[in-house]
């Protein structure tokens, strides 16, 4: 479908799930390695996948017949690789702004709050909002809350916030009313780093329960610039 | 080698053709919201048109050069002045060290572009100069211009200048009448809602900027269908939130949105509608993804001819030198053309062989 007169939508069956999510990844991986000239933008969203292209250098009948054969190569490709990125949050009331809310709204121990919270690794169904802000799919159910009625003016970079059943975190400072556990000493979004951003929209990520102290230890790695991401792949034979 | 800002004016920053392949990453291109004033303020001081130019909104700033260069305004009328002097758009001038350019409220648009020889020497973020104010990127220290900063340029060749010049009606022209294409949840209003769009007149309030323009007229409530999930935006967009009044997306919009699009703004009309001053009104017409093509092919087609004439007024807006002359006279003794004449602005010149009564006046 048109988007404009320089745009395609690609839309998949209309529901937030990780099955369909990850067709709009595999058509947007497939777009991108196809490397078509006169393609601008591949956004990949929720159930969406939209193609921004050059109407000077590709026509709309052109890029259209390139994602039905897209569609059709993919249909057969069926590998699954888990990518995970793992990242450091301290969990404790200097950071976690809410966490004392949630232990009330929950019933649940601060430690269980916690467990629930790292107890698996989250899909990055897209990013938005913010320059690398992950829309994660996936938390415990049982540690939803709703937003806060008054959007904090400001809310630092590295803060990890539950809204409603989403879990997120903070690309940099920016007002919201998310409520937030914790914060990560690393960061995730710096435009001058050869890969702004850590992670990509269709891989995981894995909250780890850290301390104030290593909390203190791995910020002082980040300006030193001596950090090491960790990063874990797994192959999922189907 | 800076031009020192003593004013920044309301809204000033640093802007190019954007970043391009970031959206998935969460980044809007952002850019210059006006890409026809952009390419031809360029063209005007011999520039390429990729080179990073000042994007001023609402009030223009206020300047001064430290080295010599030459630079350009396009767009809306700022009202400018070059050492207290009034000067025109749509023109290069060249200017010394210790020149003062000052710019007011812009009168006929939302947006004045200042180009300047060889463009602004900002660090590139991700491939582009331009400024994304919200995120803090880009431009100069990621922010709109403020008094004291300076802003780095390379001096110019002062023996170079050529003078180059447009007639502005030719060049903006602030279409009332903004053609649009279908969006892509325009399925989930009503054919009522459809044809209300385009029949009544939307003026653009007082909230804008550069992440979108609000217009507010007859509410567009309609709907078939409310639900929607998040998907990525496209420049030009027209978002149509719970309270039924249209929001444009623009260069530094977010790149995911979750509210219905009921049409797409044509890239050939993106800059009228850019110009459009807060309280003013447009019209929005439906046309196909065809039409739309078609007349931005036309328009780049215009926009290149526009360039050519551009470089090609070098020559005849320079005035005629003495050797120039001299050798137009021996080129047409050696023709056999039988009589020549030359205008411009500054030199008329007229050549008939066999009299010699060859003569010009300057």
């Amino acid at each position: 479908m048109p988007i404009g007169d320089q745009a395609i939508g690609v839309y998949f069956q209309e529901e937030i799930s990780p099955q369909v999510n990850h067709q709009v990844h595999q058509l947007g991986k497939w777009i991108k390695q196809q490397q078509i000239e006169g393609i601008t933008e591949v956004i990949p969203a929720y159930r969406t996948l939209t193609v921004a292209y050059n109407p000077f250098v590709l026509s709309y009948s052109e890029l259209v017949k390139e994602i039905e054969d897209g569609s059709q190569q993919l249909e057969r490709r069926e590998e699954k690789i888990q990518k995970i990125l793992e990242i450091p949050v301290c969990y404790d009331e200097e950071y976690g702004l809410d966490l004392k809310d949630l232990v009330r709204h929950t019933g649940f121990s601060i430690e269980e709050v916690i467990a629930r919270h790292t107890s698996k690794p989250y899909y990055i169904y897209m990013l938005g909002f913010l320059p690398g802000f992950p829309y994660l799919g996936g938390m415990d159910a049982s540690i939803a809350m709703p937003r806060l009625a008054n959007p904090r003016t400001q809310i630092e970079a590295g803060s990890v916030g539950i809204a409603g059943a989403q879990t997120g975190v903070y690309t940099m400072n920016s007002p919201g009313g998310w409520r937030i556990i914790g914060k990560t000493p690393v960061t995730l979004f710096d435009a001058n780093r050869e890969e702004p951003i850590p992670y990509l929209a269709g891989e995981w990520i894995q909250f780890r329960a850290i301390s104030k102290k290593t909390f203190v230890e791995i910020k002082e790695e980040v300006s030193r610039g001596a950090y090491k991401w960790k990063r874990k792949e797994i192959i999922h034979d189907t | 080698m800076t031009l020192k800002v003593i004013n920044g004016g309301l809204h000033t920053t640093i802007q190019d053709h954007g970043r391009i392949g970031l959206s998935q990453l969460g980044f809007a291109s952002s850019g210059m919201l006006d890409i026809d004033s952009y390419l031809i303020a360029n063209w005007l001081v011999g520039n390429h048109g990729e080179e990073a130019a000042l994007e001023m909104i609402g009030i223009g700033g206020e300047f001064l050069f430290t080295e010599p260069t030459q630079f350009s305004l396009t767009g809306a009328d700022c009202s400018p002045t070059l050492n207290k002097k009034p000067i025109d758009l749509y023109k290069n001038y060249q200017v010394k060290a210790g020149d003062k350019l000052q710019c007011g409220s812009l009168r006929d648009g939302m947006i004045t572009v200042m180009a300047i020889y060889g463009g602004f020497r900002v660090d590139k973020v991700m491939d582009s100069a331009s400024t994304h104010t919200k995120i803090q990127i880009g431009g100069f220290q990621g922010r709109t211009l403020q008094p004291g900063d300076q802003i780095p340029y390379s001096p110019t060749d002062e023996h170079h200048f050529l003078h180059r010049s447009l007639k502005k009606e030719k060049v903006y022209p602030q279409r009332k009448m903004i053609r649009v294409t279908r969006g892509p949840q325009s399925s989930l209003f009503t054919e009522d809602t459809i044809q209300q769009f385009t029949k009544n007149n939307y003026t653009l309030s007082s909230k804008f900027d550069r992440m979108g323009y609000r217009f507010e007229g007859e509410g567009l409530y309609q709907r078939i269908n409310n639900d929607m999930i998040s998907e990525g935006t496209v420049l030009g967009g027209i978002q149509v939130p719970s309270d039924g009044q249209p929001i444009v997306l623009l260069n530094d919009r977010q790149t995911a949105g979750g509210y219905p699009v009921i049409a797409v703004v044509t890239s050939v009309d993106l800059p009228s509608l850019v110009q459009q001053k807060s309280g003013s009104t447009v019209h929005f017409q439906w046309v196909s993804l065809e039409e739309a093509q078609q007349a931005l092919k036309e328009k780049k087609e215009r926009m290149n001819h526009l360039k050519e004439g551009i470089k090609n007024s070098e020559q005849w807006q320079e005035p005629l030198k003495e050797e120039k002359i001299g050798k137009l006279i021996r080129a047409f003794e050696g023709s056999s053309l039988k009589q020549f004449y030359y205008t411009d602005d500054k030199t008329r010149l007229k050549l008939v062989k066999g009299d010699n009564n060859s003569d010009y006046n300057r």
